[in-house]
């Protein structure tokens, strides 16, 4: 006959047992979701020489970045739309920009003409030093 | 007509199923639109298989739709309430499925609506911590891809056993499900790709996100995008337990209405 202390450590392993799956998964669910959620940033920054930037609007589809240039005025704008991300187009007769998704319209220098982007593009900052340029 | 309609969308998920068994051979989500160029011009069979994946999935999801349609109509629940919760899970994994499908096939629509999506989630309170489960930084289709092949499938086969308790299907509804596949191939056309980088006008999305797109260049948040877009989920968990169903079918209708409405004539 089993004596009733060790009928209650039987008891107690077997209510361990039990619960262990859920112990394993909660002391497991902090670095599974560490894994899981675990995103890379990516290294976007890139050069390019200044004689390969001609005068007006180049797009560097690679980086999804407009260059403007007029003379020695540089700027660099994010291509994409502030609204929904999505990458816009550069028409050079209408001097603008048209985002395919949902038309929003920016200027030649990045500012909201229309709706329903918000924002106005995101400028990037920039570098020039022995004739290239530097993007971050 | 309703049992009909549930059989006939179960050999449809077979057909979607088995050909994109296949079709995932030739699939590699870092070259994405180049190994969906390979499919359609180099591998034999090729662009077969796509278009049997692609009209069996449009076929499969419009079956459902049917089936829930009809359910509703009958006034008449005859399944448990955890079939009918697994039913609706089915069914929004039925949504991804089918989103993450179009954006698989890599082209500049593909690309736009896998932006929307993101910001749509990034935009969203609590939703944005999620970003990560769909957002690759190394390869862009990666996450899609998983979401598309392994994980939604799963769910969604589990999803239907719970709410049919088998996943048999007759050979007879086989070979009418493919014979539906095969007749859309002839009469219907597949969206042509366009070539990433390619410059267009307008960009499209897959047809049952046609309404939300409408409703974003109509300025609505990423919210409210998200909240509207949920509420026939929740109106079809909420059915099965209300007494007031009449009302409850009403508001879905509604919901369908406008949606339909702002899908078609919005531009």
């Amino acid at each position: 006959m089993i004596e009733p202390t060790t009928k209650k450590v039987i008891n107690q392993r077997r209510v361990f047992v039990k619960y262990l799956p859920f112990i394993l998964a909660g002391t497991l669910s902090y670095p599974a979701g560490k894994f899981i959620f675990f995103s890379e940033t990516k290294d976007q920054s890139f050069m390019i020489a200044l004689n390969k930037i001609k005068d007006g609007m180049t797009e560097i589809k690679k980086h999804s970045i407009y260059i403007y240039r007029k003379g020695s005025k540089i700027e660099v704008l994010n291509a994409h739309c502030t609204h929904m991300g999505c990458i816009i187009n550069f028409y050079k007769k209408k001097d603008k920009f048209i985002c395919p998704c949902h038309h929003s319209e920016f200027s030649i220098s990045g500012k909201v003409i229309k709706g329903p982007a918000k924002r106005n593009l995101v400028k990037i900052p920039f570098k020039i030093k022995h004739e290239t340029l530097y993007v971050s | 007509m309703s049992r009909t309609a549930s059989l006939l969308t179960l050999g449809l998920f077979f057909v979607s199923i088995v050909s994109g068994l296949i079709i995932v051979f030739a699939y590699h989500p870092s070259i994405a639109f180049g190994s969906v160029q390979k499919m359609n011009f180099l591998i034999p069979y090729g662009l077969f298989f796509r278009k049997l994946h692609y009209f069996s999935s449009e076929a499969f999801t419009i079956f459902l739709l049917f089936h829930i349609l009809l359910e509703l109509i009958k006034n008449k629940i005859r399944i448990s309430s955890s079939s009918w919760n697994y039913s609706i899970l089915g069914f929004i994994a039925v949504i991804i499925l089918m989103f993450s499908g179009f954006v698989l096939k890599a082209d500049l629509d593909a690309s736009g609506a896998a932006q929307v999506a993101f910001s749509l989630i990034k935009d969203t309170p609590v939703l944005k911590y999620l970003l990560p489960l769909f957002k690759d930084n190394s390869v862009f289709y990666y996450k899609f891809f998983i979401w598309h092949i392994v994980y939604l499938p799963l769910i969604l086969t589990f999803a239907i056993y719970k709410h049919i308790d088998t996943l048999k299907v007759k050979s007879t509804i086989l070979s009418i499900a493919f014979g539906i596949t095969v007749l859309s191939m002839i009469v219907f056309k597949m969206p042509l790709d366009i070539i990433p980088g390619e410059k267009v006008k307008t960009l499209s999305s897959p047809w049952f996100f046609i309404g939300a797109e409408h409703l974003l260049q109509q300025a609505w948040t990423p919210l409210s995008i998200n909240l509207f877009l949920s509420i026939p989920f929740f109106l079809l968990i909420v059915y099965f337990y209300t007494k007031y169903k009449y009302t409850t079918k009403s508001l879905l209708s509604l919901w369908i209405l406008y949606y339909s409405y702002v899908s078609i004539f919005l531009p």
